[in-house]
């Protein structure tokens, strides 16, 4: 019903004409801020970063489709099509006989599905009434049973005659089938052949269509349109055995990284190939160790953030909590991406320079981290410089490393109390490339006034900071006096014998250098340290030992180190004492240089001692009594009682076995969950550096007192840890080991877990590297150091590899327990030294090298005894062969080879140290085995059939050797046994190894055991030194 | 530059709470009884003068830090929203009161005769509003996210840990109070108060139009509670309160280590040890007898001494229910400031001590 207008005139409050425009211009602000929402809801970065890796998605399937076209040989695919069309043009000729084929199978199927319903419906029927009987005969109704037992046996014939119906029906059709289908099988196959050809190039051709941007792109991508089937998505994996522990709940990772980093998980997206592609959608690199499917860390398994850290599931620039790995591109992030660090990110992602740090959460129980070469480093660093002494690491703790510096037990009987001071003081001064850190004279005692952050200069000091300092020079030359005081009170004084006869040093020098004392040991005054680039320092730098120990002591040391300290790694070389003498008497002629000799001696400062002695002593009693005892003691036992509190305090224990300090424990702050640890409880002190781990370790590692500057700090509550003096590859290669101490936050299954074989290959790695066998050897492919100081490497300690497959177990077990100079390579002036391995690391080793060989272990002897034949055989060819020559096998075939560094080891040791199938199998390929070996490849590869053959068997028939084939012919009864026994690598190689295997063997056969086995290379045993 | 540091630090040393309060006080009471303020040309100044303080301090980077954080945008915000309607209706009060002494009536009695339809005069500034509104919500959830921070972690909680801004106020007068006092009894004689207001107040005028003359006891005493017990602390709790809950002044840098000595001293402590130099009694009423007592006299003995002298008007005015509850409620209220008072002065911590009951006043 119409209102009527009201009677009066309306009276309004406000001016509604006046609300009507502000209403209006309220309305389009709210569309304006909508529009503005749906937009920022919209427009994320991941989204322009998606299309333009479409683009260049597009850009390098066009050159996969060139690259496919261009490998399909374009006559192949003419004649194809050419066959194709010929085929198809003869179903064209006979298209009436086709036509009718066609039309025959066409009716066929028609009768065939007549005759299929009308036996599925018969059965029905027949199903149906077999119920019906079995209910009539429980009713128990005759006249009922009979009528369904009719029925029932009516539709059983019915049935089995619609089967036989259906059944030549199906017949007939598959044969008119199978006759259409000959008619043109010619085509399909040809067909077939071509897609096979193509199928490269249509892969790639299919991928394109996908990625054109046509309106179907746009559309499907467009505001509030692509919540039905976006092509530009969020791209994730979700990890559930690696999770994010959020302190109440463990949640699965989401990792949507990929969703700008497109290209990381596919292959192909190289800067190379594809130029100009932005570092954003570059392949992951290595991708046979990462992301690839078949790689031990697939991409679906593992995701991105478990290595590299960060907010799994951000889908921003920002909020992933990138980190630069330069200050330049920091400045260039700041500007181009107006970057800052996420600081509420607990683990942002690692620079890409320490990126190999999220490799040891999973691999802690590792000892070598051969792919991924800085965490590597790090390791090594810090394991030889022995930080976890004083910082307990767990993974590091289990493996039960010897302590890295020498044991100060004895230390009296070694070094003079004045050395001992000098040292402490600056030990660099003695030993550019010690490992021993300076702990006294550093900034936070002698130069408080603290380092200027611009220029990196010391402050100009106040009068009270120059005091300051000079209090701190006192108490610290204090202090080192008293540490010397303990030491050199509560150390043995074992007697060393004094010689009385003086040696060779030039003699010495040339022992020094040849024999095998530089696998360990430089010799060099001006030597950096570098325990990563080479593995010849792991033993002290003897420069200046002269000036450190006496001859005598050294004559001692070198005659037998565990007769001095039984926990040494030093081996024993065997020297005799002529020997020993004249590499004693040149190691004591090198002095330290004059400014270490000459430093001044620090006093004793009566104020700083008393007031180091009272703080000690307070922290268990009252200050009186503290005095009263004060007040008992001497100055020097005052000095000892110091002494031995600073070395408690400053942790010299951690490295050093010191009387008194046996059961101490590490001083410094744990480090085995620190890359856990929360960036703002480290103490950045006044330094204005950024708040990240990194830069704290790298600053707290460049100056470790650093974070002391402008405190107020009493002296026994100032930083300890001392200075180690890293290069920069030092400090970024401990910065990624310590980065990836983490907590091992994943499940069970994820959790790299060692095999029994890959158990026993740690172990060995852990005596190896212990032992610093790689300063020798080449083992796994690294190390060898001593062979950059020869000059001819064939004569330098053999290479190891495949030992395990190589040489028999019990052999290697005996040899590594106490090696025989002169036995297996008599004429190499190296000498592997003996070094005293328990049972146990000797089982650890052997097992080693058998895991790495994949070799069974124990060894297993052969059974049987060799053919005579190939016995006599074996004997002929290694005439044939001449492998006398490099092989001798006594001192007098010994002197007459010319050529030294092609000898080859004593082939009468065969029997008893290598393995019988083996020696064959080397034989066959020493290229194989080791590439770059003088033993020559008489069975090399033909480039034809790729298969080995018998150099010898060519020119068979020529007179040259019509001797030589006469014998064999001989042998094994007639030209063609010999010449199938020649054509034969197996059969030639394993003859050699039977005649290798009787050498020196008294029972050649495989009866021996260990202790009747020959005392082998007798021929070659020496008494003496090197007649040089 | 170092004009600059100077009137930083002026500010700073005026913003501590010991100095802060008790100038808004006397702002307070001075402009409520003054016209200036309250015109519009006062209120253009006020503004001017609160938004270009804003504005130039935000040229600070330690200011900058606290007051742009998400969290802190809104009371900021508040700030000047409280400030604007405080004055809105101190100027339609204003403005009464002149039209009142002038004889005329009040300015909201010009056109309450006529009856006007709910739309659209009513319902239409409504939409209008609702429109605008959620168009600022929408532009400011664009513009300012909520930060998503590190996942809660016990063994770290962040520093400083505060509540929500409506509890702000409450959270500073822990400083001042024992949580039982400031986090339960206070809170609920506000709420009964407030509640109580409506029998309490026995003054028939200003019904249904703004007026400062004519309610003046009841405005102060509201504003006293709502500006100064309730929004300053806010404001104070929200940008001068730092890590450990330490004072810092609006330029001053969070330190995290800042150390103040917090020697606070019961007044059983002042008298037992202190005057008469012996220890404390071990007997709980013996030790706390002088507070208690004193507590007794302020709640029960003052409000009969203030209902026959001071108050006399008002004990007539309301009859001696109203009367006692009212000054119960306004008693209990200036306690909080007195303390304060108190623990600025003589850094008194408890006026009554009964660790035994967990009670402490």
């Amino acid at each position: 019903m119409p209102r009527k207008p009201p009677a009066e005139p309306i009276d309004h409050h406000y001016n509604i004409a006046r609300l009507t425009r502000v209403f209006a211009v309220a309305g389009l602000i709210l569309l304006a801020t909508s529009i503005a929402m749906v937009a920022a809801d919209y427009i994320r970065g991941w989204k322009g970063y998606q299309a333009r890796f479409f683009h260049w998605d597009a850009f390098r399937t066009r050159q996969d489709m060139a690259a496919a076209r261009a490998k399909v040989s374009m006559d192949e695919y003419r004649a194809l099509e050419g066959r194709l069309r010929g085929a198809q043009t003869e179903i064209g000729r006979h298209r009436s006989s086709m036509a009718s084929l066609q039309k025959e199978v066409d009716r066929l199927n028609a009768v065939h599905y007549r005759n299929d319903q009308i036996y599925r419906f018969t059965k029905a029927e027949l199903d149906t009434s077999r119920y019906e009987l079995e209910v009539a005969l429980d009713s128990a109704d005759a006249g009922r049973i009979r009528a369904a037992r009719k029925k029932f046996d009516d539709l059983t014939n019915d049935l089995r005659g619609n089967q036989l119906d259906l059944q030549s029906t199906t017949a007939k059709l598959d044969a008119a089938k199978t006759k259409l289908a000959e008619a043109t099988s010619a085509a399909d196959e040809t067909e077939k052949k071509i897609k096979a050809l193509t199928a490269a190039y249509t892969l790639a051709y299919n991928k394109l269509q996908g990625l054109k941007t046509g309106p179907l792109y746009v559309g499907r991508n467009a505001p509030i349109l692509d919540l039905v089937n976006p092509s530009i998505k969020i791209q994730q994996v979700i990890l559930p055995d690696l999770f994010n522990d959020v302190n109440f709940m463990k949640i699965p990772k989401v990792d949507r990284c990929v969703s700008c980093h497109m290209g990381a998980d596919k292959s192909g997206f190289d800067p190379a190939a594809l130029n100009g592609l932005p570092e954003v959608f570059w392949s992951h690199t290595n991708p046979a160790l990462m992301v690839a499917g078949q790689s031990p860390h697939p991409y679906a398994d593992f995701g991105c953030t478990p290595c590299h850290g960060g907010h799994d599931r951000s889908t921003s620039f920002f909020h992933a909590a990138h980190q630069p790995s330069s200050r330049v591109e920091e400045a260039r992030w700041e500007k181009k991406y107006d970057w800052e660090l996420d600081e509420f990110v607990e683990l942002p992602i690692t620079p890409l320079k320490y990126a190999q740090s999220g490799c040891y959460r999973c691999h802690a129980r590792e000892v070598n981290f051969p792919a991924a070469p800085r965490l590597d480093a790090g390791m090594r660093v810090i394991e030889s410089l022995g930080c976890w002494g004083c910082h307990r690491i767990q993974g590091l703790e289990a493996q039960n490393l010897p302590k890295v510096g020498p044991s100060l037990e004895k230390i009296a009987g070694k070094v003079s109390q004045d050395w001992a001071i000098r040292w402490i003081s600056n030990p660099t001064g003695f030993r550019k490339d010690t490992k021993m850190p300076r702990f006294f004279y550093l900034d936070n005692f002698v130069h408080t006034e603290g380092v200027n952050p611009k220029t990196g200069r010391y402050r100009k000091p106040t009068r009270a900071q120059k005091e300051q300092d000079e209090a701190g020079r006192r108490m610290n030359a204090t202090m080192i006096r008293a540490i010397a005081t303990y030491l050199f009170d509560r150390s043995a004084r074992p007697a060393v014998a004094a010689l009385d006869r003086h040696g060779d040093p030039v003699h010495g020098k040339w022992l020094f250098e040849n024999r095998g004392c530089m696998g360990c040991h430089v010799l060099d005054p001006g030597a950096r340290r570098d325990l990563v680039g080479t593995y010849r320092q792991f033993g002290p730098n003897l420069a200046g030992e002269g000036s450190k120990t006496s001859r005598d002591w050294i004559f001692a040391w070198i005659k037998d180190p565990k007769a001095w300290n039984p926990e040494t790694k030093m081996p024993n070389l065997r020297l005799a004492d002529a020997d020993a003498l004249d590499l004693a008497e040149y190691l004591s002629q090198q002095k330290a240089s004059p400014a270490f000799e000459s430093e001044p001696l620090p006093g004793v400062d009566k104020a700083a001692l008393d007031k180091v002695a009272m703080y000690f002593e307070t922290t268990t009693k009252s200050v009186f009594e503290a005095k009263a005892e004060l007040a008992k003691m001497n100055s020097s036992q005052e000095l000892s009682y110091s002494g031995e509190k600073l070395i408690g305090h400053y942790g010299c224990f951690a490295c050093h076995a010191i009387p008194g300090f046996e059961d101490a424990k590490p001083i410094g702050t744990e480090l085995t969950e620190w890359g856990n640890k929360n960036v703002h409880r480290l103490d950045f002190g006044f330094i204005e550096i950024p708040h990240t781990r990194q830069d704290w370790i790298r600053t707290k590692l460049s100056n470790t007192r650093i974070f002391d500057q402008d405190k107020i700090r009493g002296w026994e509550e100032k930083l300890k840890m001392p200075l180690f003096g890293f290069s920069p590859e030092e400090k970024d290669a401990v910065i990624t080991a310590v980065l990836g101490f983490q907590k091992e936050d994943m499940a069970d299954a994820k959790k790299k877990s060692l095999s029994p074989r890959e158990a026993a290959i740690e172990r060995g790695r852990r005596i190896i590297k212990d032992h610093n066998c790689q300063g020798c050897h080449v083992i796994e492919g690294r190390g060898g150091s001593i062979r950059e100081t020869m000059a001819d490497v064939s004569l330098a300690p053999p290479i190891i590899k495949g030992e395990g497959a190589k040489v028999q177990s019990d052999w290697l077990f005996n040899f590594l327990r106490s090696p025989k100079t002169g036995e297996i390579r008599p004429w190499l002036e190296v000498h592997m030294p003996t070094f005293g391995f328990t049972d146990a690391q000797l089982n650890e080793l052997t097992q080693y090298f058998a895991a790495l060989s994949n070799a069974a272990y124990p060894f297993a002897m052969p059974s049987g005894s060799p053919d005579a034949r190939s016995l006599a055989s074996g004997r002929k060819v290694f005439e044939m062969y001449r492998c006398a020559q490099c092989h001798p096998r006594s001192e007098q075939e010994l002197e007459k080879v010319e050529d030294k560094s092609s000898l080859a080891p004593n082939l009468e040791m065969a029997h008893v140290r290598l393995r019988h199938d083996w020696i064959n199998d080397w034989i066959s390929r020493p290229d194989e085995w080791m590439p770059g070996t003088r033993m020559p490849t008489n069975f090399p590869v033909d480039d034809a059939t790729h298969q080995r053959y018998v150099t010898l068997a060519l020119g068979w028939d020529s007179p040259q050797i019509a001797k030589d084939r006469a014998d064999l012919e001989r042998i094994w009864g007639g030209a063609e046994p010999a010449s199938e026994f020649i054509h034969s690598v197996d059969r030639v190689t394993k003859a050699l190894r039977d005649y290798v295997w009787s050498l020196g063997n008294p029972g050649s056969g495989p009866s021996a055991s260990a202790a009747a086995r020959a005392p082998a290379g007798a021929a070659f045993r020496r008494a003496g030194t090197a007649a040089r | 530059m170092s004009f600059i540091h100077t009137l930083q630090a002026i500010v700073n040393f005026v913003s501590k709470p010991e100095f802060f309060l008790p100038l808004v006080a006397v702002v307070l009471f001075v402009a409520l009884r003054s016209e200036w303020p309250w015109t519009a040309r006062g209120g253009l100044a006020v503004l001017a003068l609160g938004g270009g303080f804003f504005a130039v301090s935000y040229l600070d980077p330690n200011f900058r830090k606290v007051a742009s954080a998400p969290d802190n945008v809104p009371i900021v915000g508040m700030l000047f929203i409280v400030g604007f309607y405080f004055w809105y209706a101190m100027h339609q009060a204003k403005t009464n009161d002149r039209r009142i002494a002038a004889g005329l009536g009040p300015a909201e009695g010009e056109d309450s005769y006529r009856k006007v339809f709910s739309w659209p005069d009513l319902v239409y500034i409504e939409l209008i509003c609702l429109v605008l509104v959620s168009a600022l919500l929408i532009v400011w959830s664009i513009l300012l996210k909520a930060p998503l921070e590190e996942p809660a972690n016990p063994t770290n909680s962040p520093n400083p840990a505060k509540a929500p801004w409506y509890f702000l106020g409450l959270q500073e007068m822990l400083v001042y109070f024992d949580p039982w006092l400031a986090g339960v009894v206070l809170p609920s004689l506000i709420i009964v108060g407030l509640m109580a207001i409506p029998y309490i107040d026995v003054n028939p005028k200003g019904n249904g139009y703004f007026t400062f003359k004519e309610r003046k006891w009841e405005i102060s005493i509201f504003l006293a509670g709502f500006i100064i017990l309730w929004v300053v602390l806010i404001s104070v709790g929200t940008f001068l309160r730092g890590p450990n809950w330490n004072f810092f002044g609006p330029y001053e840098f969070w330190d995290p280590t800042k150390l103040e000595p917090l020697n606070n001293i019961n007044i059983s402590e002042i008298i037992w040890v202190k005057w008469f130099k012996t220890g404390l009694p071990s007997f709980w009423i013996t030790r706390e007898i002088f507070g208690i007592v004193a507590m007794l006299l302020y709640l029960g003995v003052l409000p009969v001494i203030l209902s026959r002298t001071l108050l006399r008007r008002f004990y007539e005015k309301m009859g001696p229910v109203r009367f006692y509850v009212a000054c119960f409620l306004l008693l209990f209220m200036i306690l909080l400031p007195i303390k304060m008072f108190l623990r600025w002065t003589i850094n008194l911590k408890y006026i009554v001590f009964i660790p035994e009951f967990s009670f402490n006043i």
